[in-house]
């Protein structure tokens, strides 16, 4: 598996096959204070890969990092300079389906390279950033052969139907309002696997 | 023109710069916030005659802070400004427009016409 400590958000049984132990061990070591654990809004359970990095280490316990990651069929890729809100999604998204594993990029320069290593299957794209904006990044991918198919999903504060449009026409699926209505993701996120 | 006091809203530091130069050299008081987050806090506390926001800027847009903004200073006058290497700026600054801002303009744009967009705000 390819890992950026920084950014990886798994679930108990993505944690607990990265560490090669069962996911009631990872939960009672959650539950214990030995592993650091993050709580979703849901009260799901989440680990930093930093953070289980760090217990493996303490532990001398060597970890099934080497190989492609077999558990991340859904590799989504969240796009926001917004730290905050990005924080809060990269939590939210996985407990939509346990297979999802999320990695943040802060803008669109930092998603160009994250497409090619960490290959998402969908990318969910704040339009408004600084450096290179949303229709500049979706444009981006959709114009390169071999990230075109990655399906975006972009979000945006102020939705005009000509900014619509507009990412639609670079290829763009869909555009949600902020603030996000998490229904309405989860629904988007599950359309786009279940096809 | 009278006096007034400004607060100028750019990440961009080499613009920020030139910007507050040319705003103080016709006697404005210019009070510089770098991202949408450090100017909402800034308009919490601050009294100002004008806001100059650029809208691609790291923590909060400029598009959410016009909208914070016009929420709780209605008549405070906003200037919108964008560009750089985007081609999409002008669909931002539209977005601006919509959203309240009195005046946009495209970066790059001369001293003259930032100044003519000032007076504009206050006939």
């Amino acid at each position: 598996m390819a890992s950026d400590p920084t950014t990886d958000i798994l679930s108990p049984n993505q944690a607990a096959k990265v560490l090669m132990v069962s996911p009631a061990t990872v939960r009672q070591w959650a539950s214990k204070g030995k592993l650091n654990a993050l709580t979703t809004p849901g009260g799901h359970r989440r680990f930093r890969m930093s953070d289980i990095q760090n217990f493996a280490q303490q532990k001398n316990i060597t970890l099934n990092i080497e190989s492609e990651d077999p558990i991340s069929k859904y590799p989504i890729l969240i796009v926001d300079d917004d730290t905050q809100f990005s924080s809060y999604l990269a939590e939210l998204i996985p407990i939509f389906d346990d297979r999802i594993q999320v990695k943040v990029a802060n803008d669109g320069f930092e998603a160009g390279k994250l497409v090619h290593s960490f290959k998402p299957v969908m990318i969910l794209m704040d339009l408004m950033m600084p450096t290179m904006d949303g229709f500049e990044t979706c444009k981006s991918i959709k114009s390169d052969p071999a990230t075109a198919n990655i399906r975006i999903i972009c979000m945006t504060g102020y939705g005009s139907s000509e900014n619509i449009e507009r990412i639609k026409a670079l290829g763009a699926e869909d555009c949600l309002t902020k603030p996000i209505d998490e229904t309405q993701l989860e629904r988007v996120v599950q359309n786009i696997f279940s096809e | 023109m009278q006096k007034l006091i400004i607060m100028l809203v750019d990440d961009d530091q080499e613009f920020h710069a030139m910007a507050k130069e040319l705003l103080e050299s016709r006697e404005h008081t210019v009070i510089s916030a770098y991202d949408g987050q450090q100017a909402s806090e800034l308009l919490s506390t601050e009294e100002v005659d004008l806001l100059i926001t650029d809208l691609l800027m790291p923590h909060k847009d400029g598009i959410r802070l016009i909208t914070e903004a016009r929420a709780s200073i209605p008549k405070l006058p906003i200037i919108a400004i964008s560009g750089g290497e985007s081609e999409y700026s002008p669909s931002f600054l539209e977005s601006a427009k919509t959203l309240g801002a009195k005046q946009i303009l495209a970066k790059p744009f001369k001293g003259n016409e930032l100044l003519d967009c000032i007076a504009e705000c206050f006939e």
